[in-house]
């Protein structure tokens, strides 16, 4: 139920930029995730809004409540944790005691309260046993029952299925879903697995060496790509690079000509006729077109080099003219193009995203 | 870190700052101090001297310092004989009881009295090893003896020697012995180019630091080697000039330079175990 | 798995060599010992009799009794010492803190005699009020502080910091966090510092023999070496030094049965 708002946060380690004047922001009972590889600052920057970090430039707030100099028990938040952490000499019910005891709850709130986050992660009877005791799954469940029992404003969750079997990884993801939105509080989450930010996250956050590249829903991001690094970060792509040829403003269509590939697409109004651009045509976005329409507009005539069956997918790689392309059939057609290589086919490249060439 | 940020760690440590200062910076500055006193003039008026160091540089404490590192030295060989194939038999093939032979080697670590009380009444004259002499006056020798010093000394300071070489040895990565192994060598072949020089740091510094410890040895000089040993070992030296002889200049002296030679050999033998781990 | 008979060979070469040089090392305390049980009667024949342990309670066990107190007090001021002291060394970073460290070691690699000395020498020109009971603890407190040091810089390190963090985020304050959850797990390896300092306290000597000069307190290692030195081999001195090698076998054995050698490791020895 609380805006989170991290203004312009720098963190650096002597020549080292751990985070580079991020900014980011959750809306109220908003699912945020930051997503990246490892080593792009995610991390520290959950940790900045956690207050686990002092960020060296920026602020960070809680709805309109700066706590950029708050410490983390002061700012009523519930971190999850990439390794599980609970307290190996205390037993579960002793666990998500420690943050109500310190609260100064009573102790009849303290047992109602532990019933029922136990209930919300359908964990109940399991009170009296010992974190040892635990699978992971189990133990992580535990972990956000004891965040949710001191009913914190923001949740913060680093990686927190990263240690878990892959099978129950799929789970708890929408579990961890179901429980935000059930509670409505406000997440920032933190992964570098695309599959599974793009399964539970309202907004996305794409960071690369500290700084943010992109922020938009997964289709925005899935389908319009602002930086190569997004481009190749997210699913699979081809990169074309070129000059565009011509543009016509009105229609908002043009023609990028890059090695000896010709591409007839939509081109962003930012860009104009002479412009240096990255064309990113996805795999599975390149269509094969019918031996009739090899001489129409936009038509490239390629040469399959090899042909791999991946099962639900066929994957072609393609010389287009001295350009290595890589098409992905699904669906039945995948099968007629099993022993294909060295053969001729046509393809259209209509279906890409433009940007700037770096 | 601010300098308030600071504020919090050096309070968790000003005691144990402060009481290092006062108990131990403090009295070896005056060590230091006295050591440049003529004799016990420290009690009255200082007489202030080098003499008591251009006497131990002289040739009157050459036969001194000669049995000092002679009996150290030669206990420091024994160890690395016996406690290379030790740590090595440790790090290597044993796996089962490692923990009960971690804790005999904690033994030695407190008893250097009960060892030179131990050996002592081993080789006394009479006692239990001696249908082993054929006379009493042979035992006598061999109890009163440097070789019984040494092994005695060793005993005492083999922990640490084998500490360090397990470490070194440890940190070998196998691949790298299996590498060799693949490549054609042999077991011997394997060891002696490929584990040997790898661990060769650690096994200096391993026997650097029984020399270090050996240093600090007291009962074994005192209760074995005899009264050559006894009277001129350094460390016993230091007892003996202080307390006997009220000379407090001369084993103020003695001591710095034990304490001098004792430091710098510790921190030699540092930076060769660390080499070892690279 | 080949179980070849070179193998086994090896092993058995190994078991041995292990054996036979633990033996060694355990040859003088079990030489004390049996020595200890031995009494000749007046016909010149020896016998097993525990009687020699009777004969030395009365002048023995006092100083037992007083270096029992001096090890107890001097742990419990180095725990309290050290605990914080390692926690800063671990926690935090701060410039000097490796010359800090360096020089904190420093008591650890003077010998025994050298410092011993010197401590005497404080003592008696500028400490004059620590000539009695407390110049010991002042003595070992800082001799072996090293020790608590260690052990503790071991057991934070081993101490993800995440529980400490997690304890921070469910909103509990420095202290809390401290004493109900760092503490309860660090306390084993707390348990190593002390065992160490307990065990070597007990039976320090050198320090202890220059005390005895200019002090009139004589912890029990020193009345050992004083009476080798007087009369020489008796069962009753063996007894002696056996009483005091198995007090600190048993708290060894003790430490060693509740936590295991884990929180020892790389330390000084093992």
């Amino acid at each position: 139920m609380t805006r989170v708002l991290a203004k312009e946060i720098s963190k650096i380690y002597g020549a080292t930029k751990a985070v580079y004047r991020a900014h980011l922001e959750a809306k109220d009972s908003e699912f945020v995730t930051i997503l990246g590889p490892s080593g792009c600052g995610k991390s520290t920057t959950l940790r900045i809004i956690a207050g686990l970090i002092r960020a060296d430039e920026g602020k960070v707030y809680f709805d309109d409540k700066d706590v950029t100099d708050l410490s983390p028990n002061k700012r009523n938040i519930g971190f999850v944790f990439q390794r599980v952490a609970l307290f190996p000499h205390m037993n579960v019910r002793k666990n998500i005691a420690f943050g109500l005891k310190a609260r100064h709850y009573s102790n009849e709130e303290i047992v109602r309260k532990t019933k029922e986050v136990l209930s919300i992660v359908q964990m109940e009877g399991y009170e009296h046993r010992a974190p040892s005791q635990l699978s992971g799954g189990q133990a992580q469940r535990i972990e956000i029952a004891r965040v949710l029992a001191t009913d914190p404003d923001v949740l913060l969750f680093d990686e927190p299925l990263s240690n878990i079997d892959a099978k129950l990884r799929d789970e708890l993801k929408f579990e961890i879903r179901k429980i935000q939105r059930e509670t409505g509080k406000t997440m920032v989450y933190v992964t570098h697995d695309q599959g599974e930010a793009f399964a539970i996250s309202d907004r996305i956050y794409v960071m690369s060496q500290g700084v943010v590249e992109q922020v938009g829903t997964p289709t925005e991001l899935y389908t319009d790509p602002s930086t190569s690094f997004v481009a190749s970060f997210i699913g699979q792509n081809n990169f074309v690079t070129g000059t565009i040829k011509t543009m016509d403003r009105a229609s908002g269509t043009g023609t990028i000509l890059a090695g000896g590939i010709e591409i007839h697409t939509q081109i962003p109004h930012e860009h104009a006729s002479g412009d240096k651009v990255t064309a990113c045509i996805r795999p599975e976005d390149i269509e094969i077109l019918p031996e009739a329409r090899q001489g129409s507009k936009g038509a490239t005539r390629v040469r399959i080099v090899e042909s791999v069956f991946l099962g639900n997918t066929t994957r072609l790689h393609v010389d287009a003219n001295g350009t290595i392309l890589k098409v992905d059939l699904r669906g039945p057609e995948r099968f007629s193009y099993l022993n294909a290589a060295g053969k001729d086919i046509t393809l259209d490249l209509k279906k890409c995203s433009v940007i700037r060439a770096e | 870190m601010t300098i308030k940020e600071s504020l919090k760690p050096l309070a968790l440590l000003t005691p144990a700052i402060a009481l290092e200062a006062l108990l131990f910076f403090v009295p070896v500055s005056l060590l230091a101090i006295v050591s440049l006193t003529s004799k016990d003039s420290f009690f009255f008026t200082p007489v202030w001297t080098l003499s008591n160091f251009a006497d131990i540089f002289s040739p009157a404490y050459l036969f001194d310092f000669e049995i000092t590192f002679g009996l150290i030295i030669s206990a420091a060989f024994l160890d690395l004989m016996l406690g290379f194939p030790f740590a090595y038999i440790m790090t290597r093939r044993i796996k089962k009881y490692q923990d009960v032979f971690r804790a005999i080697m904690l033994v030695p670590l407190f008893g250097e009295l009960y060892i030179a009380y131990g050996f002592y009444y081993l080789f006394l004259p009479g006692g239990p090893l001696s249908f082993l002499f054929a006379s009493g006056v042979e035992m006598f020798r061999v109890l009163y003896s440097m070789p019984a010093a040494v092994i005695a000394l060793a005993i005492y300071t083999f922990p640490f020697s084998v500490y360090n070489i397990g470490i070194s040895l440890q940190g070998i990565d196998r691949s790298i012995e299996e590498s060799a192994r693949c490549l054609g060598a042999g077991s011997m072949r394997t060891f002696a180019n490929v584990t040997l020089p790898m661990c060769l740091p650690g096994i200096i510094g391993a026997w650097l630091v029984s020399i270090g410890w050996g240093l600090g040895a007291f009962a074994i000089p005192t209760l074995m080697g005899g009264a050559v040993v006894a009277e001129r070992m350094l460390s016993v030296e230091v007892y003996s000039i202080a307390l006997l002889r009220m000379d407090l200049g001369m084993a103020s002296a003695i001591g710095v330079i034990l304490a001098v030679i004792a430091v710098i050999i510790f921190y030699i033998s540092l930076k060769a175990s660390r080499g070892a781990l690279i | 798995m080949r179980a070849s008979s070179s193998e086994k060979v090896k092993d058995v070469v190994s078991y041995t060599y292990v054996l036979l040089i633990s033996g060694l090392l355990l040859l003088p305390f079990m030489v004390i010992l049996m020595r200890s049980l031995t009494v000749t009667l007046p016909d010149g024949s020896t016998i097993f009799s525990i009687k020699p342990y009777f004969d030395i309670i009365d002048a023995f066990w006092p100083k037992v009794y007083l270096s029992l107190s001096i090890a107890i007090t001097t742990l419990s001021i180095d725990t309290a010492i050290g605990v914080p002291a390692a926690y800063a060394l671990v926690r935090y970073n701060f410039r000097g803190k490796k010359t800090l460290f360096t020089l904190l070691n420093g008591v650890w690699y003077v010998p025994g005699i050298c410092y011993a000395l010197s401590l005497i020498l404080a003592y008696y020109f500028l400490y004059k009020w620590l000539l009695g009971y407390w110049g010991f603890i002042a003595a070992y407190t800082c001799g072996f502080l090293l020790l608590m040091l260690m052990t503790c810089i071991v057991a934070f390190r081993y101490l993800d910091p995440c529980y400490e963090e997690s304890a921070s985020c469910l909103g509990a304050g420095r202290l809390t966090t401290f004493f109900k959850v760092t503490l309860p797990m660090v306390g084993p390896g707390v348990s190593a510092g002390i065992l160490l300092i307990f065990v070597l306290s007990f039976n320090e000597f050198i320090t202890a023999l220059l005390l005895n000069l200019v002090t009139r307190l004589q912890t029990a290692p020193v009345r050992v070496y004083a009476d080798i030195t007087r009369a020489r081999v008796l069962p009753s001195i063996s007894a002696e030094a056996a009483v005091l090698q198995l007090i600190s076998l048993a708290v060894v054995l003790l430490y060693l049965k509740i936590v295991g050698t884990k929180y020892l490791r790389g330390v000084i020895l093992i």
